[in-house]
């Protein structure tokens, strides 16, 4: 094969990998759009779980229920959330061979941040769950909370190259649920209002995993004509 | 074969000789068609797909499709099976440890053809 014919070669062959990950963004808004819901959900069952508890065992069952409750629907979600954020991570390592931006690097920073990110939850859940007596509990959890989103934005961006429209939806509902609720327990002394300040993140997150489902379709078609000009 | 397909080789394996085992396995002698290989790699990044994902990501019609995903088939990259669900039966398209080589092979010509430029 001379020189000409392996340049030939290369176009065809990078063609046929920008249009295949191109496609695969249409999938991939879909995968992110169940993710959004899952997690919409998991908030919102979060949020009622210590209330319908409370009201039908008592104190010793009830604390048994709640972390087994927990639990299990932090372990689903959990679950689903590694395979999105796996599967962004095979798009974004073939985004990045056909940009000529892959190493083998690329590998070690995504064990490195899913460590980082195991060390998050479980400094969530051990400082939520009160296991972790620390004075400052309201900030520290608020404070992880929003680490995670951030790894959650470098998976987006990962996924599409920028942060779509229904992610920086997501994000802001989470971040204003963060700190709103921390204000409100700075103020009150209190957790009675602190979990009104998360309806607008199951409901923004709602609209996010509608809006990504939506337009998918329409993303992938947009998509092409950009990236092929 | 050229000087750059030589000093591209690394771990022993030219661009020429992965290229040959690439075409070989997708039934490819040319190299030139896309469909076979968006599909396979399509497939390796989502592990397995409905028939209709597939229609919907290739473009292709039903019947290109299934020619080329029977082409697939017969080399061991794919697996194909029915499955049930509430709203009928699917035919779910499936990557095998084959297809997952394959979709490497394809991987590493791509970073040495990168390389090399």
């Amino acid at each position: 094969m001379n020189d000409r014919e392996m340049e030939e070669l290369k176009k065809h062959l990078t063609m046929v990998g920008k249009q295949s990950i191109l496609a695969d963004r249409y999938l991939l808004k879909r995968v992110w759009g169940i993710y959004y819901a899952i997690w919409s959900l998991t908030i919102f069952i979060y949020m009622l779980l210590p209330y319908t508890i409370s009201l039908v065992t008592s104190s010793f069952t009830e604390l048994v229920i709640y972390i087994v409750a927990f639990s299990a629907v932090t372990a689903i979600a959990g679950y689903f959330s590694a395979r999105v954020f796996a599967r962004s991570a095979k798009h974004a390592a073939m985004r990045l061979r056909l940009s000529n931006r892959y190493s083998r690097r690329f590998h070690l920073v995504n064990y490195i941040q899913i460590a980082i990110l195991m060390f998050l939850v479980g400094g969530f859940a051990a400082t939520a769950s009160g296991f972790l007596k620390n004075q400052d509990g309201g900030f520290l959890v608020s404070t992880i909370l929003i680490a995670i989103m951030i790894f959650v934005l470098v998976r987006l961006k990962n996924s599409f190259g920028n942060i779509p429209l229904e992610g920086v939806l997501a994000a802001s509902t989470f971040l204003f649920s963060c700190v709103s609720s921390l204000v409100s327990v700075a103020l009150t002394g209190g957790f009675m209002y602190y979990v009104f300040f998360w309806i607008p993140t199951v409901v923004g997150w709602l609209f996010a995993s509608f809006y990504s489902l939506y337009t998918a379709a329409d993303s992938m078609a947009s998509q092409y004509d950009t990236e092929d000009s | 074969m050229s000087r750059r397909a030589k000093t591209s080789s690394t771990g022993g394996e030219t661009i020429n000789d992965l290229l040959s085992k690439l075409s070989q396995q997708l039934s490819e002698p040319a190299m030139k068609s896309t469909a076979r290989l968006t599909i396979l790699i399509t497939l390796a990044l989502n592990g397995k797909m409905t028939f209709s994902d597939l229609l919907a990501i290739t473009a292709l019609g039903k019947g290109s499709l299934s020619n080329h995903l029977e082409k697939l088939r017969d080399n061991g990259l794919i697996r194909v099976r029915t499955v049930f669900k509430i709203d009928g039966p699917r035919l779910l398209v499936e990557i095998t440890e084959e297809g997952l080589n394959a979709y490497m092979n394809y991987s590493t010509i791509l970073e040495k053809l990168m390389a090399s430029s």
